[in-house]
């Protein structure tokens, strides 16, 4: 698999049913059918570099810090197939094509989030944050997972 | 109950100004770098984080809300005095209602946060580049019910 | 479509291309958003009546009604809410589109306070707002004049525990 730059035809793909800023935004099943999906807005600077994963969504590198070579990386996807490999992909045009040392993102366990392909890729638990983030009426907790290049 | 160090409200020229007369203190301060960011990447940096900044005494705190979570703030000091700090988390846990605060700060750095009641909750590996090489970032989180003075 | 059956509900924030749906629902006498005399007002005065917040409603896909959520306090979770369906709406309809509003607008933030008001003729609002289990909190009175009298509104609210 090979990450793509976006184009004004991907609009469709930059909103869905998955909580702000999740590294692993999947749909979720209970999302209220009148709450407003969850957007990004198209890449229009060079803070940020979204590309479209083709037939899955869009792989998201957001405050990107060029002196200290990380991002934080967000997912939006319509569906779980082939995550595993969308994963390995996501971390390969991190450290290769961006020449990042580090990645990282949020996981919200509550949502009950694949950790396991993340682990597969070499991200781990850094940190847990209590009542980091809002869902279903009450504020739950929040992770960050993160994966350093070793080179 | 001892009594609260007052803090002044910074505008922005004034924060910048503040944090780079901090020094090596201020490195990291919500993110941010006065060494390696100029005054408009800094400007532009405290917008996007809708941060606040205060002086008290010779120390710069500040905040950024959680976006996410309105009664949780990311919090910051250039000091290892606790006082400051503690006069923050009182004005946020007042006048914002906070409930828990967030701090990541630099590894190898004194800071005031386990003595303000703050709480370590994991490491961000190689997070920071600094001095030549990779430095961690620790992660506390505090709660209003036990972090006021 | 005039069923009873609870129909799929959706929404969107409102744009260009429902303008002229918008413009029908304005033509029912009794489709009181935002004004007291729908189906008399030009099409400029009716565009001005929506804004960023105004959302159309629709059931299996068709525009039957707008809704707008604003908030009334930075910090405090109070929030107020205008609904209205279009006439051949029927009440089961009005409980299940409130329903699913309070379950999305709930879904990620806090309300404590969450309040409505209806025109005292305004018949099938109050008819909802009094069935839906809401705090009849009094009426403002002579505040709008509606077909040669004054009429107050009166005012609604559901509240919560605050939990944080």
């Amino acid at each position: 698999m090979r990450l793509r730059g976006y184009r004004g035809s991907d609009a469709d793909l930059l909103a869905g049913p998955w909580l702000p800023g999740e590294l692993l935004g999947l749909p979720l099943a209970d999302w209220p059918p009148l709450a407003a999906p969850t957007t990004v807005p198209p890449p229009a600077d060079p803070g940020q570099e979204l590309c479209i994963a083709p037939g899955l969504g869009f792989v998201r590198y957001t405050e990107l810090d060029w002196v200290h070579r990380r991002a934080r990386v967000e997912i939006g996807l319509h569906g779980v197939d082939g995550l595993d490999v969308l994963l390995k992909t996501v971390v390969a045009h991190g450290f290769l094509t961006l020449n990042l040392s580090r990645i990282h993102g949020w996981v919200t366990p509550l949502v009950d989030p694949p950790i396991g392909l993340l682990a597969d890729v070499g991200f781990q638990r850094e940190a847990v944050l209590p009542e980091a983030t809002w869902l279903d009426g009450r504020p739950i907790d929040r992770e960050i997972w993160g994966v350093v290049r070793n080179d | 109950m001892t009594e609260i160090l007052s803090l002044q409200r910074l505008d922005t020229d004034m924060a910048i100004a503040e944090l780079k007369s901090c020094g090596g203190a201020a490195r990291g301060f919500l993110g941010l770098d006065p060494v390696t960011q100029n005054d408009s990447l800094l400007a532009a940096e405290l917008k996007s984080l809708q941060a606040q900044l205060f002086s008290a005494g010779e120390t710069v705190v500040g905040f950024a809300p959680n976006t996410d979570q309105p009664r949780q703030a990311y919090v910051a000091s250039t000091s290892a005095d606790p006082e400051p700090l503690r006069a923050l988390l009182e004005f946020l846990t007042t006048y914002q209602r906070c409930t828990t605060f967030v701090a990541m700060v630099p590894d190898g750095v004194e800071n005031c946060f386990a003595d303000c009641g703050f709480e370590q909750v994991g490491v961000l590996p190689r997070h920071r580049w600094q001095n030549y090489d990779w430095q961690d970032v620790l992660v506390y989180v505090g709660r209003a019910d036990s972090c006021r003075s | 479509m005039t069923t009873t059956e609870t129909p799929r509900w959706s929404s969107r924030p409102y744009s260009d291309a429902d303008r002229d749906a918008v413009l029908a629902l304005y033509t029912e006498p009794d489709f009181y958003f935002r004004t007291g005399d729908p189906d008399t007002r030009p099409e400029w005065e009716i565009l001005e009546l929506i804004d960023e917040d105004t959302h159309v409603l629709l059931a299996d896909g068709e525009v039957v009604g707008l809704y707008a959520v604003e908030s009334e306090a930075n910090n405090a979770c109070h929030y107020s809410m205008q609904l209205r369906l279009r006439a051949s709406a029927p009440p089961a309809w009005w409980q299940s589109a409130f329903g699913e509003l309070l379950r999305a607008n709930t879904w990620r933030r806090e309300v404590v306070r969450l309040a409505l008001r209806f025109d005292e003729f305004d018949y099938r609002g109050l008819a909802f707002a009094r069935s839906a289990g809401l705090r009849e909190e009094g009426t403002l009175g002579a505040v709008t004049v509606h077909e040669g009298r004054r009429h107050g509104y009166v005012s609604f609210a559901r509240i919560w525990e605050p939990i944080s």
